[in-house]
């Protein structure tokens, strides 16, 4: 065991320690994961935590789906895959429960993998495809339970796909 | 199979070849730290740092890392450490394919590490591969080698830091260039075909080193006799690599059904590499990176609610306590300008690297691989491509190369 690495390792070990007493200290905790239920596993829910916040709500109103691409959690450029916090199907995010409630599952509507079925793709035809199936179409179970952060409802017609005003 | 390397003791304290002042306050600070993370954050968070301990410990004992594996594949013809690693992600895909299909287990929700595949990570991936060879270990290596004492790896993991923090302000360019959705086994094939075309796939490269050691050597290599038996081995070490990659299975399926996300380690560098600009006055919070809600909840919250900034901490303390007991802790080593150079350049582009990349070779090579994720594959090819010519570099800055054994 070499003193002089020692006494280094003692010195950064002394500094990491305060460093990481600090950040604690000056900085609020993360609040706690909540659990996901049957309920708030349907992104557009208003039980979902999307919900809870426009600003992070991909179902929300004022949801920057179709603006921009990467807030869009169906879009490639989509933060899912870069790390677990931004992930709307990390375990904080209910998503994950239900594989097709999933926008990121590959079986999921929303699925990059599936573009046909994705209703924030451009060319998304969801609406006639599977009416059914479609978060946009009347029958969906997201514009039926909370139509204000439906990105579909008609009160967000640009970011609505499946509109007729949709580009 | 990093570059640690022993040299002979001269010091401080030992009891029967133990280094009692770090197995002390490696231990002590295992303890401390999961008492007072259970009490600040939660008690899931105090396991997940314990489950780091483990790792590190692991990790320490089997001396297992990618670096050292990967180069002895390339120059001596040698793949024993290889195929520990390919049994290790194999094992970990058996219990993570069908668990991230169900999405769930006991209720906890479960994600894996899947990701995009496309120009980032052929980038990231290439360039982490490089920079590892440079840098004298990976994203666990380097981990685990600062937790042995090792000076050099210090410089290393400052820099990797420095690469996470540059990989965050520039990763929302690099999205936007040519990709492809993530593409699951699991999903895809369903949770039986994913495990077995993982499976074929990862005993396909086995296969192919077994050809490699076969045709440069005639036989495969036999590990040597053990020094310890029993107890003394388990606690001092060494571990046989199989062991060390099957305890590492078990610790990352450990961390995915209760963090519900595999191990990763590189996030936590880009964190803490933001956490230390804010602070300098740098406005981090302002990249983009930083403005999507995850990022910047965890910018703004403590390091100790960062799953994979704990996991880490614990990594190294675990290492420190196992290196102690081994009697190997901080071992004395000369650290040439240019040794001290590569490590630099290396910690960089591994930084970097990993960032656009999705990982590190935990992150995106072991957990993306046993998640099903396609995106492993890619990495692993182009990582595998960077630190052959990575091998090539080193004599550049005075270390060993491409000289054949």
């Amino acid at each position: 065991m070499s003193a002089r690495n020692t006494l280094l390792f003692g010195a950064a070990f002394t500094v990491v320690t305060s460093a990481v007493a600090a950040d604690h200290i000056t900085t609020r905790p993360a609040p706690a994961p909540a659990a996901a239920t049957v309920n708030n596993a349907n992104p557009c829910g208003i039980g979902a935590p999307c919900a809870i916040t426009a600003g992070t709500n991909p179902c929300g109103v004022g949801a920057p789906c179709a603006i921009a691409p990467r807030a869009n959690p169906c879009a490639i450029a989509a933060p899912c895959a870069v790390a677990p916090r931004a992930n709307p199907c990390a375990v904080t995010a209910p998503c994950a429960v239900v594989p097709r409630a999933n926008p990121c599952a590959v079986a999921a509507p929303c699925a990059v993998a599936a573009p046909r079925s994705n209703p924030c793709a451009v060319a998304a035809p969801c609406a006639v495809a599977a009416p059914r199936q479609s978060p946009c179409a009347v029958a969906a179970p997201c514009a039926v339970a909370a139509p204000p952060a439906n990105p579909c409802a008609v009160t967000a017609p640009r970011a609505n796909p499946c509109a007729v005003a949709a580009p | 199979m990093t570059d640690i390397t022993a040299a002979p003791s001269l010091a401080p304290p030992r009891l029967g070849g133990i280094d009692r002042g770090p197995v002390l306050v490696a231990g002590a600070a295992l303890v401390v730290g999961a008492l007072l993370i259970a009490d600040l954050i939660d008690l899931r968070q105090a396991v997940l740092f314990l489950v780091g301990g483990l790792m590190g410990a692991t990790l320490y004992h089997a001396s297992f890392g990618f670096t050292g594996g990967w180069r002895r594949l390339v120059v001596e013809g040698r793949g024993r450490a290889m195929r520990a690693q390919l049994l290790m992600i194999g094992a970990a895909a058996i219990a993570f394919i069908p668990l991230l299909s169900a999405g769930s287990f006991a209720g906890q929700p479960l994600v894996g590490a899947t990701a995009p595949i496309g120009v980032s990570v052929i980038v990231g991936a290439a360039l982490f591969g490089f920079g590892m060879q440079l840098g004298g270990g990976c994203g666990s290596g380097t981990l685990f080698t600062v937790g042995g004492g090792s000076a050099r790896m210090l410089v290393t993991l400052a820099f990797f830091v420095v690469g996470a923090l540059l990989g965050t302000a520039h990763l929302p360019w690099w999205l936007e260039r040519p990709s492809i959705a993530p593409i699951s086994l699991g999903a895809e094939l369903g949770p039986l075909g994913g495990v077995l075309v993982t499976l074929v796939a990862l005993a396909a490269v086995a296969g192919v080193t077994v050809l490699v050691e076969r045709r440069r050597h005639g036989a495969l290599e036999t590990p040597d006799a053990p020094k310890r038996r029993g107890l003394p081995r388990f606690l001092r070490g060494p571990w046989p690599l199989i062991w060390g990659g099957l305890a590492l299975a078990a610790l990352n399926l450990a961390t995915l059904l209760i963090a519900g996300h595999p191990w990763s380690i590189t996030y936590g560098f880009g964190l803490w590499g933001a956490k230390v600009a804010d602070a300098a006055g740098v406005p981090v919070g302002q990249w983009e990176f930083w403005t999507w809600p995850g990022q910047g909840e965890a910018l703004r919250g403590s390091v100790l609610a960062d799953v994979t900034s704990v996991m880490n901490f614990g990594i190294i303390l675990g290492a420190a306590l196992a290196a102690g007991l081994a009697g190997k802790f901080a071992p004395k080593a000369a650290l040439p300008f240019l040794s001290a150079l590569a490590a630099a350049i290396g910690g960089l582009l591994m930084g970097y690297g990993a960032r656009l990349s999705f990982g590190c070779n935990i992150g995106a090579l072991f957990s993306g691989i046993a998640s099903g994720s396609l995106h492993g594959w890619l990495w692993f090819a182009a990582a595998f491509a960077g630190s052959w010519i990575g091998i090539y570099a080193r004599p550049l800055f005075g270390l060993d190369g491409l000289k054949r054994k």
